[in-house]
């Protein structure tokens, strides 16, 4: 057989297209940024090229560095919660009988058809105190206490469950923006998953549920893991969400990098918040990379 | 020995949908320290029974008792039963050792008790130096082994094994085959088996199923289903067999009056069906081929060679009679023996009468 | 139904969601189309009358190209790579300034626009455009509050104080989600101008609006009227058209102008630099000017002009309504939001301790 290793000419020439494109709308818009990052702003709002870090002092003054923080600990409670939810229903898509698999996955992928901002708009008319959730509520609470013999004038006041325009309405909306994410590769795992493991586990002993955790779960680690980190880094790069269901402090990363692009004309220093992020990221993955190669080293030693 | 009931199946059928009768009204027993095979072609419902005795698979139709306890309702983990996958399913991201601790860990053993019993299991499959491993480093045999160990050191009443050769090279099959005998008899519990393979189910059980179409065609032990198949089906299923259509012409006190159109009447110990048309069977190593007319008590036929299989131990010899097949193995018993025979040489095929079967058409 | 406000989005709602994308990519050669008898226009969504395109292709035979942006940061960005070609923008007051600063306008040619004479005299000198040399007025409005009559009275809610005292209407107002406005308006109640350039000054108003942090539910991204219409709040920072929508639909809606001043705002039609057919630039807002057509843009937006002959024209309604047109003692105190250089990074950094605490 011939192997395509060998035929470097022709793969070099295969590979030109993608290699441009990639650098062409990748790497170049990235490296514009960057250089951005290290400019100045003119008192304009322009940016003036050159060489400084001032940008980079400032993304790391403690205000910045405390907005990071706190997104990272909403992207991370998204996270979890798209994981917490997600899951079970991949497992239900993955176990439903055949025609409702495809229909419960266009379920899952319908929302994308739907633009992101309105979507998030929705949420509004969900959570709001006189909102389709607190009037559920109020229903509950007006007819359970007509039950209980009250009449409708000693009827206690419904107080609405304040709910949006705080950080728990950004979390609500950031895990329904991003559950799709997590739920499609942990499908796509489980259907190449071969069942018997499962049936083994039971067969074995063992209940659903510890089934689940002990073998489903271990062996749909790799959905789980891009669906993880397509999540985190989707979440912690979105301002929309916060801004529309965020109250007064709900400022994210994304809102502070999006608005210097915006409202406060400042390139290089959103240039710079920018890069500190994705040095963060690569720094994370590097972490990972030398975690995991430790792991194989050590079992390669056994 | 008295031998009491490990599995009984009784009137079991299973329906998929409105057309598909995947098993229909099955009905026997497996007796306790029995090795049990479920043999017939793929898509026949014998996989299908034994997922119903493990439980995944619920019953249309009757019941399954194990140990004399109806199944009704029993989820798999509570069936004292285990099973070996056909894929092995040994946990990829467990080692070896782990692996055999997965099930005990549930039985609330203590964790001595839990590594004891590792460390015998590991041991019944010679696979003590391998604990540490991860599936991704052993082979298939030693996969099975531990799929093998997995469920044996549960002591369940009944160990079921579906397809358990079928991912293996021809010559582990073999090593395999004995060795799963061997260690059915070293634990003593009743392997259930589920085969398509009629060699391997031959070799190793003490009672086989042969099942067709979902149907249970005849449960014997090996020599009875070879030497006394019921049907064309079986006999056809398990080994060759060279098939005459056959006619029932009334009985006598020495045995049945059986008649080959064309070729004969002779006698036949066994009084048979009440249909007149039935076939005659008689399998190929019984027949003998010889130049010279053979004298005796038996059942001759004149043809001409016309194809000769060397296999090595033994010739193939395809005879034709008058437009009819005959298949003869021949032992190569000496040297040179295949070549006594040509294509085209006018030979006597002949048998004893013993060894003349006759099925149900 | 002609009556009624034909954008159920006003063009700075439909902003916050898109205005993210503020990188944008100067095509390197102008289009063939640069070369036509055309004019082409870029303007917010929603912001235009129903016939003027029509009118103006009548009228002289040029054809227009219309264009749409959704915030003024992506109009600059556009026009600071290099224009790609539009010859007639809208620039809200700040931008104006910017643009005109970095000298990306051209003056505008009054021998072509006669109509300009219309211009009231409180509009022709302000610090934004000095001598209206480079913009006329699209469309003025003022910022104020949007409040519940049932909720507030009028006389409460003429004062930017119910928002920085937490015990009024607490978690039932809206700021809105802009460093210069809401800051803005604390700088107004502490009696500083809204354009101070004074660390001092902006701290102080910093501190008073996290004090304030409390009783405000959200920084609302324009949406200020919907919470208003919704009852989810009772008092929001708005400006005067958004209220003007809701206030159609709701009797129980008002909107005042605080009594320390209010801000002022205004969009106005500039032509950029490097415009490629800059008389037919001139022609347009010449045409825009005209009176008539002018009233059928305010009737059809339902904001406030700055053309003193179109008011005739404009229905009566709006004319008399203090919220399109504020009393003269109301708009002679208020102030625009004008650029104010370096000290941007002053606001912006007490916006996001603001935003963060």
């Amino acid at each position: 057989m011939q192997n395509w290793r060998d035929e470097k000419n022709e793969f070099s020439i295969l590979m030109l297209p993608p290699a441009f494109w990639l650098v062409t709308f990748f790497t170049l818009p990235l490296v514009v940024v960057w250089v951005y990052s290290f400019g100045n702003r003119g008192p304009l709002g322009e940016t003036n090229l050159g060489f400084t870090l001032v940008n980079y002092v400032r993304a790391f003054e403690l205000v910045h560095m405390a907005i990071l923080w706190k997104t990272v600990w909403i992207t991370i409670i998204v996270t979890a919660l798209c994981f917490a939810f997600g899951f079970p229903m991949a497992m239900a898509i993955s176990f439903a009988p055949g025609k409702w698999k495809l229909r419960l996955l266009m379920l899952v992928i319908l929302p994308f058809w739907t633009n992101l901002l309105i979507r998030t708009y929705a949420w509004i008319a969900i959570l709001r105190p006189r909102g389709i959730l607190n009037g559920g509520l109020k229903w509950i609470h007006d007819t359970w206490y007509s039950l209980i013999g009250y009449g409708v004038e000693e009827i206690p006041k419904f107080v609405p469950w304040e709910i949006l325009y705080n950080d728990k309405a950004v979390v609500i909306g950031l895990v329904y923006v991003h559950i799709p994410f997590m739920i499609l590769p942990i499908y796509a795992t489980m259907e190449k998953l071969d069942k018997s493991f499962l049936e083994a586990s039971l067969d074995l002993g063992s209940s659903q549920m510890r089934t689940i955790f002990r073998v489903m779960m271990p062996l749909c680690m790799t959905g789980i893991v891009s669906g993880a980190m397509l999540v985190f880094v989707l979440t912690l790069g979105n301002f929309i969400v916060a801004d529309v269901l965020g109250g007064t402090n709900s400022l994210m990363i994304g809102n502070q990098i999006a608005r210097q692009f915006g409202a406060a004309r400042d390139w290089p220093f959103g240039a710079a918040l920018s890069f500190v992020i994705l040095y963060a990221t690569f720094i994370l993955l590097w972490l990972r990379s030398i975690y995991a190669a430790r792991l194989e080293q050590r079992d390669a030693k056994r | 020995m008295t031998q009491s009931i490990a599995i009984k199946i009784d009137g079991v059928s299973k329906r998929y949908g409105r057309n598909v009768l995947a098993v229909d009204h099955a009905k026997f027993d497996i007796k306790e320290g029995e090795f049990f095979t479920l043999l017939g072609p793929s898509g026949c419902g014998k996989t299908t029974l034994m997922r119903m005795i493990a439980g995944f698979e619920t019953l249309t139709e009757g019941t399954i008792e194990i140990c004399g306890q109806d199944m009704h309702g029993v989820p798999p983990n509570k069936r004292p039963v285990n099973m070996v996958f056909q894929s092995y399913a040994v946990f990829p991201h467990m080692t070896v050792a782990e692996n055999l601790a997965y099930g005990l860990q549930i039985d609330k053993l203590g964790k001595s008790e839990i590594e004891k019993r590792v460390k015998d299991g590991l041991e019944m499959v010679r696979m003590s130096q391998f604990s540490d491993r991860r599936p991704n480093q052993l082979s298939g045999g030693q996969r099975q082994r531990v799929a093998l160990a997995r469920a044996l050191i549960k002591r369940p009443k009944v160990l079921l094994l579906d397809e358990p050769m079928s991912a293996l090279d021809a010559k582990l099959r073999e090593e395999m085959q004995v060795e799963l005998v061997t260690l059915q008899h070293e634990v003593g519990i009743t392997f259930v088996v589920v085969t398509h393979d009629q060699q391997e189910a031959l070799s190793m059980s003490d009672r086989v199923a042969v099942i067709e179409g979902g149907v249970v065609r005849q449960i014997a032990t090996p020599s009875e289903l070879y030497e006394h198949p019921k049907s064309k089906f079986v006999a056809d299923f398990i080994g060759k067999m060279t098939t005459f259509p056959g006619k029932h012409r009334g009985d006598t006190n020495a045995g049945s009056k059986i008649e080959i159109p064309h070729f004969g009447e002779f006698q036949c110990r066994e009084i048979v069906t009440d249909s007149p048309d039935l076939v005659v069977g008689i399998r190929p190593e019984k027949i003998e081929v010889r130049r010279r007319e053979p004298e005796g008590d038996v059942i001759k036929m004149r043809g001409k060679v016309k194809n000769i299989m060397y296999c090595g131990g033994e010739n193939h010899v395809y005879v034709d009679v008058d437009g009819h097949e005959i298949v003869a193995y021949l032992q190569n018993e000496t040297r040179g023996f295949h070549e006594k025979f040509q294509v085209g040489d006018d030979v006597w095929s002949y048998w004893e009468l013993n060894d003349v079967v006759v099925l149900d058409h | 139904m002609l009556n009624k406000p034909n954008h159920g989005v006003s063009r700075r709602t439909f902003l916050q969601g898109t205005a993210a994308v503020g990188v944008s990519v100067s095509v390197g050669s102008k289009p063939a189309w640069a070369q036509e008898d055309i004019v082409n226009v870029y303007n917010w969504p929603t912001y235009i009358g129903e016939t003027t395109i029509e009118t103006f292709e009548e009228t002289t035979g040029t054809r227009v190209r219309y264009d749409l942006f959704a915030s003024n940061e992506e109009l600059i960005g556009k026009l600071s790579a290099g224009n790609p070609g539009y010859d007639v923008v809208v620039a809200s007051d700040y931008a104006v300034d910017l643009l005109r600063k970095q000298d990306l306008l051209l003056p505008l040619n009054y021998d072509l626009i006669p109509n300009g004479d219309h211009l009231e005299e409180g509009f022709r000198n302000p610090v934004f455009d000095p001598g209206r040399i480079y913009s006329l007025p699209h469309a003025i409005s003022t910022i104020g509050t949007g409040f519940r009559k049932s909720e507030i009275s009028r006389e409460d809610a003429s004062s930017w104080g119910i928002y920085f005292d937490n015990a009024i209407l607490s978690g039932k107002k809206s700021l809105y989600d802009g460093s210069r406005l809401t800051m803005g308006i604390a700088l107004q109640f502490l009696g500083y101008s809204v354009n101070t350039v004074e660390e001092k000054e902006i701290h102080e108003a910093r501190d008073l609006l996290i004090a304030a942090n409390e009783g405000i539910l959200t920084f609302a991204p324009d949406s200020g009227q919907d919470l208003l219409a919704a009852g989810t709040v009772h008092a929001a920072l708005e400006w005067s058209g958004d209220i003007l929508q809701v206030m159609l639909e709701d009797d129980d809606l008002d909107f005042a102008v605080p009594k320390e001043g209010g801000l002022a705002w205004g969009d106005h039609w500039a032509v950029p630099t490097g415009a490629p057919h800059p008389e037919n630039a001139m022609k347009w807002i010449n045409h825009v000017w005209d009176p008539r057509v002018q009233a059928e843009i305010q009737n059809t937006i339902r904001y406030g002009t700055a053309n003193a002959a179109a008011k005739e024209f404009i229905n009566p309604d709006d004319v008399n309504s203090p919220v399109v047109y504020p009393p003269a003692e109301v708009w002679g105190k208020t102030e625009p939001i004008i650029d104010v250089g370096h000290a941007n990074r002053l606001y912006d950094d007490a916006w996001t301790v603001i935003r963060s605490s």
